[in-house]
């Protein structure tokens, strides 16, 4: 199952995504990926409203890979462990792009990028999750230049 | 300098209307160009070369805080060095128009300075929160208010005091008249760029047919905007009323019927709701983007319900943390029904209901405001601008003015009576609703706007021989006529399909675009084979 597009964006569905992306990647489904979103009715019901009518499920990582997305297909990652998590059941997209990870109350957080806030056991998950040879990269806007993430991690001493 | 003086200000309180009340949305060209027209005294230049931008900016809107053009500089820097061009007023109107553009593109550049500099500010104001010190974290909320200002006011001063000497005038005396005449048709072509990218946004495959309807109306039976505004709310209503009952989605009942006695008075609700409306982004940075927006909003609240400082403290510190959604139709029913969990004594739920609720109500709000509502407004109040009548930015501020004071008022009492129901209302499709009926409105006026404002025809002609009456007869035949018999308004159309294609499916950035429309249309314009309109028939 190579293909589907995977995106880690804690913000999940917005118009960075609904906008740019979707059309740029031409995707037609958007499967929301997290364990607790997966579980709590409200985000379940109000995340296909915020799509603008593209299909979108609300999976746990688990039933992600169950579902066997293609290249018609982006998954929101909410955080960098359940994309390790999809890679490691077997997942294989062409790269993980790493886009929002805003800050989390109660954290200790250094951002990496303007827009990536990364935790000490977070960046041990990107770092596992470049070691499968998927490449790793970070760009917010189809329009920005990608960059690779793990230099960047450790940059900052991460 | 008095002028440059004047304009500085005017671009303070675009940029503060963009980023707090949005009174009259002055941040777009339309209004920001108009307005600067009055202040240099060049009422109609500001209309024309504002109007223009507006079309060409139509689906440009910033999303979760993306870098784009500055058109509210652009517009006001080109009508300030337009007022100060020689020539007449189209002349003027071009040399606006060639300096506003490019203008905004490279002025953009400034924009992640100021947000990283309100970056640097937000953690200041975690200080404050750990002290509880509320009256510093109000400072730093409003300080953050002047780099955002400083990017956009410096470019526009200094450009408004090079237009008042007469260096400008010596210049743009020596502009060739073709150039006017290329530049002028480059403006009567740019709205196809704000029409595809508006395009590129919205559900094409699925409502394409309805284009048609405008198109037509337009076209053929030559309504005006407002009439085939009209259609398209009347059709906008059968889609949404006509659809086939959806399953009806169970509704979560709420567990905690919040019962309990209000704590809070209604000055206090006032307080939250007025500081929102106030100055719901102007500390917008990159890491918590509009988190210390929210948190000086709720501040009130949180003093009456925690008087014992640590909880107070922990309150701020609660709402200090990454808030972003859209502040029109979305924020304000957050910050209600935040403010009805913090009262009922669940501060959990009340934080864990703004981070389920701020994604897809940033996403529906979005296109909701953006793509749909405000492109018809500015639509219609650009194409009226175009003709030289005032009607246009007026109807557009007013137009945002009333329904959207409106709107957040309704949003945040009917949030704050709500409270954890809430949830189950917007669950219940309704938000979806409202988007499908505004999508399908915006096809149908889209239909009508598209062939009424691209203005362009060819002046080409060619040779005919016929024979009447066995004498051979040479006539030369106007390419137009022709092309009118086939489809009248084909032109426009395979120009903003061309543009759509460009922008959509070769996914060319829209700066090229714009570049490669400009010099389309000052080409083509200069070499006399096209033009916005058709020369009159002598």
């Amino acid at each position: 199952m190579a293909g589907a597009h995977v995106r880690i964006d804690n913000r999940l569905v917005h118009g960075q995504v609904t906008v740019a992306w979707t059309r740029r990647l031409g995707v037609r489904r958007l499967i929301v990926c997290n364990d607790d979103v997966a579980a709590d009715d409200l985000q379940r019901m109000l995340l296909p409203q915020a799509a603008r009518g593209l299909p979108t499920d609300v999976l746990s990582v688990e039933d992600t890979l169950a579902d066997g997305a293609g290249a018609d297909v982006m998954i929101i990652a909410k955080n960098p462990v359940d994309a390790f998590r999809l890679a490691d059941g077997g997942l294989r997209p062409e790269v993980v792009n790493v886009g929002n990870v805003a800050p989390r109350p109660g954290t200790t957080y250094t951002m990496v990028t303007r827009s990536i806030a990364v935790t000490a056991d977070e960046a041990d998950a990107y770092r596992k999750l470049a070691a499968t040879g998927i490449p790793l990269l970070t760009q917010l806007l189809p329009g920005d230049k990608p960059a690779e993430f793990v230099p960047l991690l450790d940059r900052k001493g991460l | 300098m008095l002028v440059a003086l004047a304009l500085t200000i005017w671009a303070i309180y675009c940029t503060y209307d963009g980023l707090g009340p949005f009174l009259i949305y002055a941040q777009r060209p339309l209004i920001a160009g108009s307005v600067a027209g009055l202040i240099t005294g060049h009422p109609l230049l500001g209309l024309l070369i504002g109007a223009t931008l507006e079309l060409a900016a139509l689906g440009v809107y910033t999303y979760g805080g993306a870098t784009i053009p500055d058109y509210q500089t652009g517009a006001i820097v080109g009508t300030a060095l337009a007022a100060g061009a020689a020539g007449d007023t189209s002349a003027q109107v071009a040399i606006g128009i060639g300096v506003g553009l490019p203008a905004a593109i490279l002025l953009s550049a400034l924009d992640p300075v100021g947000k990283m500099v309100t970056t640097a500010l937000v953690h200041r104001a975690d200080g404050y929160a750990a002290d509880g010190n509320a009256r510093g974290l109000a400072m730093i909320h409003w300080v953050s208010l002047i780099p955002w200002v400083a990017v956009r006011a410096i470019p526009t001063f200094l450009a408004a005091l090079a237009a008042s000497g007469g260096l400008v005038k010596d210049i743009t005396a020596r502009i060739p008249g073709g150039f006017v005449q290329g530049m002028t048709l480059a403006g009567s072509l740019l709205p196809a760029v704000g029409f595809a990218l508006l395009l590129g946004m919205m559900e094409l495959r699925k409502y394409w047919y309805l284009l048609l309807i405008g198109f037509v109306g337009f076209a053929y039976l030559h309504l005006p905007v407002l009439g085939i505004a009209l259609v398209g709310v009347a059709v906008a209503m059968l889609f949404v009323t006509l659809k086939p009952a959806e399953p009806a989605i169970a509704v979560p009942a709420s567990a905690e019927e919040s019962a309990v006695d209000a704590r809070l008075s209604k000055q206090d609700l006032r307080r939250v709701f007025r500081r929102y409306f106030w100055s719901s982004q102007i500390s917008w940075n990159y890491e918590r983007m509009q988190a210390l927006g929210f948190a000086y909003s709720m501040e009130p609240v949180l003093r009456r319900l925690y008087p014992d400082k640590a909880d107070y403290v922990a309150g701020l510190q609660r709402h200090l943390q990454f808030f972003n959604t859209s502040v029109l139709i979305g924020g304000p029913l957050i910050l209600g029904s935040t403010v009805a969990l913090e009262e009922a004594g669940t501060p959990k739920s009340a934080a864990s209901t703004k981070v389920a609720l701020m994604g897809p109500l940033a996403g529906i709000g979005d296109t909701v405001v953006f793509a749909l509502y405000n492109s018809i407004i500015f639509t219609m109040g650009a194409s009226w601008a175009l003709q030289g009548n005032w009607l246009g930015p007026a109807f557009a501020a007013v137009m945002v003015l009333v329904p959207y004071a409106l709107m957040r008022r309704w949003q945040f009492g009917f949030a704050y009576r709500e409270g954890k129901r809430l949830a189950g209302h917007l669950a219940a499709g309704a938000l979806a609703r409202v988007a499908q009926g505004a999508t399908v409105l915006g096809f149908v006026v889209l239909g009508g706007f598209i062939p009424s404002i691209v203005k362009v025809v060819t002046t080409l002609t060619y040779r005919q021989t016929t024979t009447v009456q066995g004498q051979p007869v040479t006539q030369s035949v106007a390419i137009q006529d022709r092309l009118d018999e086939l489809l009248p308004y084909l032109l426009p159309v395979l120009v903003t399909a061309g543009v759509y294609l460009l922008t959509v499916k070769a996914r060319l950035r829209p700066v090229w675009v714009i570049g490669i429309v400009v010099v389309a249309g000052v080409v083509l314009g200069w070499l006399g084979w096209f033009a916005p309109s058709a020369p009159a028939k002598s």
